[in-house]
């Protein structure tokens, strides 16, 4: 398959030292996005620490990555993911996707940063709040500042 | 259909294995979630004759609409029973911790879960979205909290949510605790004792894909920007997470900030990091600890021991499964309090000699109770095991007491079977007439209130410039006169923050001040929100100085989808209250027990240089709880809820039972020993 070269994304940017692991970000995120919290309906994943043994839970966020494996994948390319033409972000058509998990599948992250949510047959994906006029819900809530939108000209 | 409930409450019956599911709506929002929820469920699980070893009392696992979203400090789970701990009757009462079992109780699909009956073999209750398993858990009894936890999360996967108890709660200790994780517990109350007693080891969750509903999203999220900012003023947010305070210690943020139980974890109080064991075993130990569990074990042990060492102590308690509270902020001044009265030269066996400047801790003598290490050791486990002596201290102090004949000491730190806490003795030293509230608030409830009712005792006077350099929350003060003109308005009563400085207004509308927070508590705790940053009392950067005091309303409505004003929300906890002193009068309450308080603060405050009396004016006191019961609809001689009051509420129901109990005489089933 020939890839084209696509333009730099802009992304969410995690810095651990400042996070307390509240997880209120993944909370927030599915609120926005579904007017409903659960985990698969959260474009941000949850990794459980071992808290026996002292470490914490964290969050991990979509890369939006330059090489978007995910957006090679799916078969409905260009309309189930898309890549948003003002920041980037490859985000998911909910009317169109069809749920295949293809996108999940090519991920090249060891904990995927696409959810399936199989009640509504579609992959949730972070898509930075795209339509959110005062810029991704997670980086809004998170009062520790420990995420910040990294812009595609920085 | 409302938004914050996932619909379903699980109730399991370990007696007979039977499993039903109650729906949610048929008590919500009437009883709003939480311990609303929670206690209007142990009204209809028990009767008169149940006790807390009976097999009919209902351990019930509560959460509340805001569970399980964005809600700073909302990841919340109250427990609710007759308590073990309550003296001399087993009063019902509540506990609660914060961590993911709630949020994952309800992406499991359960609003709540009832446990009741009793296992004839040891089990453990496994809940997922699809299935709902008792299992044997005899491999897992004798096994401490972490090792429990450990186990359990092997069997099954890492994002379970998992409350159990450790050997004190097996061995039903009257002050053992539910541990989640390593450093969440509901400790007072000795609900452990409960799930021992019930032969169920832990309750493990198993999140699921069940969504959590919001009838307002952006409504939640505009609110949540504006109350989270309220709540961390002065850039509490900025506070390092990461500071090394010590060799051993890498962690530690403050307790006043938006970020604390968020969604899915735990308060992130200060994290220990490959501490080695001096006094418990060998090797090191890691974990959090919370301000009840870190800082306050130096009340216990003698003067030198580092910081480390006190964690060590107070992780054994957690893994043993007891209350660390009642072992440091209790039965330590007890003990303190019966060997300088010369009635208790020993403990567990040994000569002792605790500190003789205890137990008052402040301005000038020295706090701790004066254990050492290794006595502390020998105690703690001796009563998680019930070995010797332990055995009666396993009975909690107030029933220990009695069987050691040390009965004319006990009244001096317990009321109602708790140790002191924010009512101007032991440990904190508030101002005249602060502690007259506490002393209200104490008389009428059937567990030490101020897991909930901080607000006046802590909040209010860490406001108050000529008391306090600064806030809790860092922030400016705020001068006397200015604090009572806002009192005076957010209670809704002229004098609700006075009589510091004219002694003559200490007992003037008080009453109003318990109302209003015993409310409140009902409110933060069955939402839920955090039972100590809730309500937001004052803002002193306001022209008012009077705080975002409805904030959890507003919280509530963008999730439930309910337009409640304040009155309306007050209403349903009114009904809450109504129904947890009915419980309390169903076990034989009554007025008598509300003044059993009042010698307790007939000790002297001792607070130095202050302008208003030390001791309770017996009379003035009398006459304030008379107008408390008035304003409550509560009958003056029996201080048990009228008919015309409950039926108010729409809980006739309550009032024909309650009128029953009357016609039959009444009676209830406290045992002091099994």
């Amino acid at each position: 398959m020939t890839e084209e070269k696509l333009p730099e994304s802009s992304y969410i940017r995690w810095n651990q030292k400042e996070c307390s692991a509240c997880s209120r970000c993944l909370m927030a995120c599915a609120t926005y996005h579904w007017g409903a919290v659960a985990p698969q309906l959260s474009a941000i994943k949850w990794v459980e620490g071992d808290f026996l043994y002292g470490s914490q839970s964290y969050p991990l966020f979509c890369k939006q990555c330059n090489h978007p494996e995910c957006y090679y994948a799916c078969p409905l390319k260009d309309a189930a993911l898309c890549i948003d033409s003002v920041t980037g972000a490859k985000y998911i058509d909910k009317d169109e996707c069809i749920g295949c998990g293809e996108c999940i599948e090519a991920c090249p992250f060891e904990v995927k940063r696409i959810n399936l949510d199989e009640e509504k047959g579609i992959a949730i994906k972070c898509d930075l709040c795209k339509e959110r006029a005062s810029g991704p819900v997670c980086v809004e809530v998170c009062d520790r500042q420990a995420l910040t939108l990294v812009t595609r000209e920085e | 259909m409302y938004g914050g409930y996932v619909g379903k409450i699980l109730r399991i019956d370990l007696t007979n294995g039977v499993i039903n599911k109650l729906n949610t709506l048929n008590y919500v929002p009437h009883f709003i979630g939480g311990i609303g929820l929670g206690y209007r469920l142990l009204w209809d699980e028990t009767n008169e004759e149940t006790t807390e070893w009976s097999s009919e009392n209902a351990l019930i696992f509560a959460s509340g609409p805001c569970c399980g979203t964005p809600v700073p400090t909302s990841g919340r789970t109250e427990v609710i029973g007759l308590a073990p701990q309550g003296y001399p009757v087993p009063w019902a009462a509540v506990s609660g911790f914060g961590g993911d079992f709630g949020p994952k109780m309800k992406f499991a699909g359960y609003d709540a879960i009832i446990i009741t009956g009793k296992a004839t073999s040891p089990k453990y209750l496994f809940v997922s979205e699809t299935e709902i398993q008792l299992l044997d858990a005899d491999f897992l009894w004798g096994l401490t909290t972490y090792s429990t936890q450990g186990v359990l999360l092997s069997r099954h996967s890492n994002d379970v949510a998992i409350a159990c108890i450790g050997p004190a709660g097996e061995n039903r200790v009257r002050w053992a605790t539910i541990m989640s994780r390593t450093n969440n517990a509901a400790g007072q109350g000795g609900f452990g004792a409960v799930m021992g007693d019930k032969k169920l080891k832990a309750i493990v969750v198993k999140p699921g894909s069940v969504r959590v509903p919001i009838a307002h999203p952006d409504k939640l999220l505009e609110e949540l920007q504006v109350i989270a900012a309220e709540m961390s003023p002065k850039d509490q947010n900025r506070v390092p997470l990461f500071t090394d305070k010590g060799r051993y210690t890498i962690h530690r943020v403050s307790c006043a900030y938006s970020g604390c139980t968020g969604g899915i974890n735990e308060c992130p109080q200060c994290y220990f990091k490959s501490v080695p064991l001096k006094h418990t075993g060998h090797g090191s130990m890691s974990g959090h600890t919370y301000c009840a569990a870190g800082a306050a074990n130096l009340l216990l042990l003698r003067s030198g021991y580092s910081e480390e060492e006190n964690f060590e102590i107070g992780k054994l308690m957690d893994q043993l499964g007891l209350n660390v509270w009642e072992a440091f902020l209790g039965m330590n001044w007890f003990f303190q309090n019966c060997q300088n009265a010369g009635k208790l030269p020993k403990i567990m066996g040994e000569a002792i000699e605790l500190n003789k400047n205890g137990p008052a801790v402040y301005p000038k003598t020295e706090c701790s109770a004066g254990f050492t290490a290794e006595l502390a050791v020998k105690w703690l486990r001796g009563v998680a095991f019930r070995e010797g002596e332990g055995d009666v201290w396993a009975e909690g102090t107030p029933r220990g007491a009695e069987m050691m004949g040390l009965s004319e000491e006990v009244w001096k730190t317990h009321k109602h079977g708790y140790g002191p806490h924010w009512d101007g003795r032991y440990l904190h030293f508030v101002h005249y007439p602060v502690w007259i509230y506490s002393a209200l608030s104490w008389a009428t409830q059937g567990r030490d209130p101020f897991n909930q009712e901080h607000g006046y005792p802590e909040r209010y006077p860490s406001f108050v410039r000529e008391w306090s350099n600064q806030s809790l929350w860092d922030t400016d003060t705020i001068p006397y006169k200015e604090i009572c003109r806002a009192g005076a308005k957010i209670y809704g009563a002229r004098y609700a923050n006075e009589g510091w400085d004219k002694p003559d207004l200490g007992y003037i509308d008080k009453e109003y001040v318990a109302v209003w927070h015993n409310h409140r508590a009902i409110i933060k705790s069955s939402i839920p929100v955090c039972d100590r940053q809730f309500p937001l009392l004052y803002d002193p950067y306001k022209k008012d100085k009077i705080g975002d005091v409805d904030a959890e309303v507003r919280l509530f409505n963008a999730v439930v989808g309910t337009d409640w004003s304040l009155d309306d929300m007050n209403k349903a906890a009114e009904r809450v209250f109504n129904v947890m002193r009915a419980l309390h009068v169903r076990q034989g309450r009554n007025r008598k027990h509300d003044e059993s308080i009042i010698r307790y603060f007939e000790q002297p405050a001792n607070w130095p240089d202050e302008p208003g009396p030390q001791t309770i004016d017996v009379n003035k006191f009398l006459d304030l709880l008379d107008r408390f019961y008035k304003l409550r609809g509560w009958d003056k001689n029996t201080g048990c809820p009228t008919r015309a009051k409950l039926e108010e509420l729409d809980l006739k129901d309550v009032a024909d039972e309650l009128t029953n109990k009357r016609r039959n005489g009444g009676k209830h089933g406290s045992r002091t020993r099994r």
